[in-house]
Parts: structure tokens; C-alpha cells; sequence
């Protein structure tokens, strides 16, 4: 049972992907974006700077949007936090409603994002 | 308060900024509406300080009303003037300088000729040189060797292009950035926001320098220390206690 052993990295499970949540805070002009125009938009925004082999590193999964905050939180490869980062920050129109989505946060737990006091 | 009572008090509260604070080096609003709100955005998003650029030509009494607007966002975020300019000749940068220096708390020069690049890289009274995306000029080896001044990038640009022009803006920072580090030159990075929603936060900001080639701890000092350490020296210079390098007034006699 030496794969058990947390100490011991060679010997971790080989088909667990490690994984990061990215919080977002949205912030728009006149029309509020939906979670669709949402997901759409960080799927160009990815693919326009780091292409389909980047999309396919980051595997961006929109997991959580509050329309009422304008929070919203981004699952992600852990290689792929940074390019996801550099993405959504390249954001600027979506359907052509000027949007601004700014990273705050990372974790490696979304329990922590929700959990946050910062959000309440 | 006087413009010196001003510097002074708010230099000691620079003193006490944590290790941890964010600075964005520049903001540009497009009307002096937006600045308390670019600054109550500027809080939300993170940032401990906030640098606001203002018209090089501004009077004193203009200056003094844009900080009183902005006073009661202390201490949660420091607002410190900065100025731009953008000479073509040598000369005029020369006399822009004299002007602007003992004004701003930071002085940043647009480079947009080879003769500017090269007496603003070496000029001990600029803070930073930036080159534009949408000029010729970019930072060649030889302005990269002599330089002693931050390279700022300017992201505002790369953030609102889209297209052709977002491709272009993106090839020429990454060489650019490639220069500055190959040579060891300090990096400042500044979002040029002229409204609110092309603020950016921190996270985003490295994470952009990240793309662009920086490394992690680059590119937290070019949002923290380096921006900090420059603004706490020019605080310290337009205060009235300064004498020069190395000399100040401890303790005046009084009458």
C-alpha cells in the first residue's frame, strides 16, 4: 500500500487530475452577460491567445456564476491557471456589451471561493 | 494644507505600506467624474495604491483639488500624482522635465524617438520610460544597456484592441520585455485605465506579464516593491526636510 503514502509524490494515483477554481469578479455596461455569452467569451478569449492546443491545457469549465454579484468561478487545469488568468483578463466585450472580468482569487478548493468573507 | 504638509504627512503613511500592497502605477480617467469611482474600484479590486495622471500643464490649485477629491480614500489607498510626457527632441524633454519634476510625484516619458529614448533612459529626474504600442519605436539593446529607469508596460492597449492590433501590441511588449530582462532593467506594469471597467486587478495584471515572459516574482515587484521604494524616494525629495542625497534637515530651530 505504498501509493497510500502522502509523502511519497511518485507513487500518486496516475489518473487524478489536479485541478484549480478561479474567482471572477464580472463587472458590465448596459446589458448584464448571461452565463451562456459568459461561457462563450472565455472560450474565444482563450482560444484567440494561447490557441487550441491552450484551450485544450487550461479545459475551462464555468462552475458557478451569480448574476446578482457578478462573481463567478472558473474551474481549471493547475498547469493552465495562469494562461486562464491571462484570458479572462483580456476580456472586454461580450455580445457587445462592454464587460470587464477581473480574477481575484485562486484555490485549489471551490469550498473556499464560496466560503470567502471577502464575497459576503 | 500646503502642498509640502501634504507630501510629508503621506509619506510617512508610504513608509508603512505592507510588503503585500499593490500599486497600479497609472490611471487616466477621461473626465474627473470617474475618480472617486476609478479609486472605489481600485479598492474593490485590491490595490493599496493608485497613481492618477494628470495634465503636465496642471496649476498647483488644479492639482490640490484633484487630491482633495480623492483625500478620504487614506489610508486604505494612497493616490499619488503622476505625469506624462511625450516630447520629440531632446531639448523640449529637457525643459518638460524642469517643469513637471518638482510637481509629480512620478514622472513617466513617452518615448517616441530614439533621440528621447536615449536621454530619458539615463535621466536620473524620470521614474519610467514606456514605448507605445502604436509607434515604430521600440526598446533596443543599446537604449536597454544604458537605461536606469523602470520600463513601464502599459497594458491598456493589449486589454481593449482587438484583432490584428491586439496581436501586434502583444509581439512587441513580449520583445520589449525580452530586452528589458535580458538586461536586467526593472519592470513596472500599469493598466492606464481610462474608466472603470478597464481597470484591472493585480491577479490579472501579473498573470498578463506572465504570458508576456515574466517570471512570478518579477512580476510581483513590478506591481509592489520597485513602484514603492521609487514613490517613497520622491517623497522624500519633494519634501521639504530634503536636502540631497543622503542629507536632510532633522530638526529646525525654531524662532
Amino acid at each position: 500500500m505504498a501509493w497510500l503514502s502522502p509523502r511519497d509524490p511518485a507513487a500518486r494515483p496516475r489518473g487524478r487530475l489536479r485541478r484549480r477554481y478561479v474567482r471572477a469578479i464580472v463587472q458590465w455596461q448596459g446589458s448584464q452577460p448571461s452565463k451562456e455569452d459568459l461561457i462563450e467569451a472565455i472560450r474565444a478569449s482563450i482560444c484567440e491567445a494561447f490557441g487550441l492546443k491552450g484551450f485544450a491545457d487550461v479545459s475551462p469549465r464555468l462552475v458557478s456564476y451569480d448574476q446578482g454579484k457578478g462573481v463567478a468561478i472558473v474551474r481549471c487545469t493547475h498547469q493552465g491557471v495562469e494562461q486562464l488568468c491571462a484570458a479572462l483578463t483580456l476580456i472586454n466585450r461580450v455580445k457587445g456589451a462592454a464587460v470587464s472580468v477581473n480574477p481575484e482569487r485562486i484555490s485549489g478548493l471551490m469550498r473556499t471561493l464560496r466560503n470567502d468573507e471577502s464575497l459576503k | 494644507m500646503g502642498r509640502r504638509e501634504a507630501s510629508r504627512s503621506s509619506f510617512w503613511r508610504v513608509e508603512a505600506t505592507p510588503r503585500s500592497a499593490f500599486v497600479d502605477l497609472s490611471i487616466k480617467p477621461r473626465d474627473k467624474s470617474l475618480i472617486r469611482e476609478m479609486c472605489r474600484n481600485a479598492i474593490t479590486l485590491g490595490f493599496s495604491a493608485l497613481g492618477l495622471t494628470l495634465d503636465p500643464s496642471a496649476t498647483p490649485e488644479e492639482m490640490g483639488a484633484v487630491k482633495s477629491m480623492v483625500a478620504d480614500f487614506e489610508p486604505q489607498l494612497e493616490v499619488f500624482t503622476r505625469a506624462e510626457i511625450a516630447p520629440r527632441k531632446r531639448r523640449s524633454l529637457l525643459n518638460m522635465l524642469s517643469q513637471v519634476r518638482n510637481r509629480f510625484e512620478v514622472v513617466s516619458v513617452r518615448c517616441v524617438s530614439n533621440e528621447v529614448a536615449l536621454v530619458a533612459a539615463r535621466d536620473r529626474r524620470v521614474d519610467s520610460v514606456l514605448f507605445p504600442c502604436d509607434g515604430n519605436l521600440r526598446m533596443s539593446a543599446g537604449v536597454a544597456s544604458i537605461c536606469r529607469n523602470l520600463l513601464e508596460v502599459e497594458l491598456q492597449p493589449l486589454i481593449m484592441d482587438q484583432g490584428e492590433r491586439r496581436r501586434r501590441c502583444f509581439l512587441l511588449l513580449s520583445q520589449d520585455l525580452r530586452m528589458a530582462l535580458a538586461a536586467g532593467l526593472p519592470v513596472a506594469v500599469s493598466s492606464g485605465a481610462r474608466d472603470l471597467l478597464q481597470q484591472r486587478s493585480p491577479l490579472a495584471l501579473s498573470s498578463i506579464l506572465a504570458a508576456l515572459g515574466v517570471g512570478g516574482s518579477e512580476a510581483a515587484k513590478a506591481m509592489g516593491s520597485l513602484v514603492i521604494s521609487r514613490l517613497q524616494a520622491n517623497r522624500r525629495k519633494l519634501s521639504h526636510h530634503y536636502l540631497e542625497d543622503g542629507v536632510a534637515v532633522a530638526k529646525r530651530p525654531s524662532c
